[in-house]
């Protein structure tokens, strides 16, 4: 690949996707066309020759056409994104300013008209487009470096300009028909239940030629779609880098998206959707690795290969990448001499790494200076371990005034048991009206997936258990109380309660409800 | 009859193609006078954005008067200027103080921890990248112009239009596009 430029790479991608996308419509027919053959053979159907059982696919492949056409609409991934509980942008937050801001750029190198941008409140780090919305994380947002961002946005405003979307609805229409029958087949075999819970019986060897080849077609056109959707992805990839001229941030982005261990767009994704988001947000073997299996299905090329295919344009290796995605952002405020020279802003995390720190040495905090020795240290002890969540640093801080362990990157808060209803009282005065709603919203939620699978901190939290970062075992999943039902995680031996980003307001704002009712009555 | 026949399908089939090309150098000629357009827009919002950020900034930034001096010379300049040629030059020396204050702010953690400040370096860097960006996309623009005004046999259509080349936007120094980085 090297030597190619971005504009040789997005003429030949361009090219594949229309003529696979093309290539669609004669195989949907002719796969009907087939399928008659051996109705006809199997005595299912009594007569009919060839120009028939054209003309009948034709026509069904041009309802099915029209189907998806009439389906493939903006409203659909409006309602997708109000289940997201996605909001636009909040102009106050600089964050989602200078998210906003990416976007607009991108329009400006794209020469298009502005799409709307909508945040997507979770963690993971992902972004997907559709019509003209950009949806990205929050965890994007927050976490992503400037350059990195707008490379993710860029490669969303490939797909926007090109209405990747669109054409992505309508196969996914002739997918879900092709999938429907397969299921019919199956049912009319007697190898599934129907919808009333009968098996039939019957239909024998015939039926099983009819599911062979049901299966085979189905196959087929998981591989023919999952080919489309990658040259998609290239040719974006290659658009974005048109856009930004920065294939490293690119690189960067993909290379931390795909690291990260919070994926946990999971349990929202929808499948029909999920080929539109720039990295599968259901994480998989298939979707990662490479191999002949999930070069026949995935709809995203192998994440390595598009980082290479990236570090090429940019005339750059792994290494530099590396380097670069780990680099960390001077974002703490001590300082610390160095030879006669004021060295920092670091967190204290950075602090405790450097090697050359040892007792004698003059570091400054935000208001007054100190000497590094035993003394300090009884101040400001360096926490073992990382989050328990998100693995990241954890942070001696205040809460209120209340002593907490912070997680310096997911926002989690471990708080020692007999602390955490201090926490809760004195948190009263912080919660927004924005968060009280919030509550009621994720109370509501909880409420039906607890009537539906009763009173189990699993059911409304089914992640894996967390561990511990002080004795690393695993921690206790448990209610934190029967009001708000918000799952917490315990360890009991080291008596630490671990909530996550956002836990804490939630039951503040339900605690503080429930005292208003009281007083009411 | 087969013949006057041949002759009238080439000659329909030609008029289609003029139509065909006349529309796309139209087309493209519009794309190219958006493009230029839009860094018009973003200059101007520059222009609107210094005296507010210079003011905040100033407090903080006492050993560094010649820096925030020079932002807001090469601003009047470039407002004031009268002709195309006297814009560019002063847009350029007006980027290049500004790089110069993006990179300064760095030494100033104070500078740093101030929500209005952050804000106001978010727009400029947000302005200074559409900038860039617009500029970018007037020169892509402009290429596919140039290259396919001089393709045959559409050169042809082109010649009768009276279409020319249009100019790049040259960058002036290597390094001119690359707005420093300001971490928060």
């Amino acid at each position: 690949m090297r030597g190619k430029t971005f504009w040789d790479i997005e003429r030949s991608r361009r090219r594949a996707a229309w003529i696979l996308f093309l290539l669609f419509f004669p195989f949907f027919t002719l796969s009907l066309v087939g399928l008659f053959y051996i109705l006809r053979f199997t005595g299912f159907l009594w007569g009919g020759k060839f120009p028939e059982f054209l003309g009948v696919a034709s026509l069904i492949s041009l309802v099915v056409f029209l189907i998806g056409k009439a389906g493939a609409k903006r409203e659909k991934i409006l309602e997708y994104l109000v289940s997201l509980r996605a909001q636009r942008p909040d102009l106050q937050d600089l964050k989602h300013k200078q998210a906003q801001n990416v976007v607009r750029e991108m329009a400006i190198a794209a020469s298009v008209k502005e799409p709307q941008l909508y945040i997507i409140p979770v963690l993971a780090r992902n972004a997907f487009s559709a019509f003209d919305i950009i949806a990205v994380t929050e965890g994007a947002v927050s976490s992503l470096e400037r350059d990195e961002l707008q490379a993710v946005v860029a490669h969303e405003m490939a797909h926007y300009l090109r209405g990747d979307s669109y054409y992505k609805g309508i196969i996914s229409t002739f997918l879900m028909t092709i999938t429907s029958l397969f299921g019919a087949s199956l049912v009319l075999a007697g190898l599934s239940d129907d919808e009333k819970g009968r098996t039939r019986r019957g239909g024998g060897g015939r039926m099983w030629l009819i599911v062979a080849y049901l299966y085979l077609v189905q196959f087929m056109a998981r591989v023919l779609n999952a080919a489309i959707s990658r040259r998609m992805e290239e040719l974006a990839d290659a658009r974005a880098v048109q856009f930004t001229r920065n294939p490293l941030a690119l690189a960067s982005a993909l290379y931390k998206i795909s690291r990260d261990r919070v994926r946990g767009l999971a349990s929202f994704a929808n499948p029909a959707l999920s080929s539109l988001f720039i990295m599968p947000p259901t994480a998989s073997s298939l979707d990662e690795g490479s191999g002949l299996f999930s070069n026949l299905f995935s709809t995203h090329p192998p994440i390595n290969k598009r980082i290479g295919l990236l570090l090429d344009l940019a005339h750059s290796d792994w290494g530099t990448l590396r380097d670069r995605a780990t680099r960390r952002k001077p974002t703490g405020e001590w300082w610390v001499e160095r030879e006669g020279k004021w060295l920092g802003p670091f967190t204290l995390e950075e602090l405790f790494q450097k090697t050359w720190l040892r007792e004698g040495v003059k570091i400054k905090g935000k208001e007054r200076e100190f000497v590094f020795g035993p003394e300090f240290l009884k101040n400001f002890q360096k926490i073992q371990g990382g989050c328990p969540r998100c693995g990241g640093p954890l942070f001696n801080t205040h809460y209120q005034f209340v002593p907490v362990i912070k997680c310096g990157r997911c926002g989690g808060i471990l708080v020692r048991e007999g602390r955490a209803m201090k926490l809760i009282a004195r948190g009263e005065a912080l919660i927004t009206k924005g968060e009280k709603k919030i509550s009621e919203e994720d109370l509501e939620e909880k409420r039906k997936i607890l009537l539906k699978k009763g009173a189990d901190p699993r059911a409304v939290d089914p992640s894996e258990a967390l561990r511990c970062p002080f004795c690393g075992k695993p921690m206790e999943r448990r209610f934190f109380n029967f009001v708000t039902y918000t799952p917490v995680d315990y360890c009991k031996r080291c008596g630490y309660i671990f909530f996550d980003s956002g836990e804490l307001e939630i039951i503040i704002s339900g605690l503080q409800r429930l005292s208003s009712l009281y007083k009411k009555a | 009859m087969t013949v006057i026949l041949i002759i009238l399908g080439i000659a329909v089939l030609l008029v289609f193609w003029y139509v065909a090309t006349y529309n796309k150098f139209v087309r493209l000629r519009q794309q190219v006078k958006n493009a230029w357009a839009q860094i018009d827009v973003q200059l101007k919002r520059r222009h609107d954005l210094i005296p507010n950020l210079v003011n905040s900034v100033k407090g903080y930034m006492q050993h560094e008067r010649g820096t925030l001096e020079a932002v807001i010379n090469a601003r009047s300049k470039a407002v004031s200027a009268a002709t195309p040629e006297e814009a560019i030059e002063a847009e350029g020396e007006l980027t290049r103080a500004l790089r110069q204050l993006l990179a300064v702010v760095e030494n100033y953690p104070n500078l740093k921890a101030d929500q209005h400040v952050l804000e106001l370096m978010e727009e400029l860097r947000n302005t200074e990248n559409q900038i860039a960006f617009a500029r970018q996309a007037y020169n892509d623009t402009v290429m596919i112009f140039n290259s396919s005004i001089k393709k045959i046999p559409d050169s042809i259509v082109a010649s009768q239009m009276g279409l020319k080349e249009y100019p790049f936007w040259e960058i002036e120094e290597e390094g001119d596009r690359e707005v420093p980085e300001v971490r928060f």
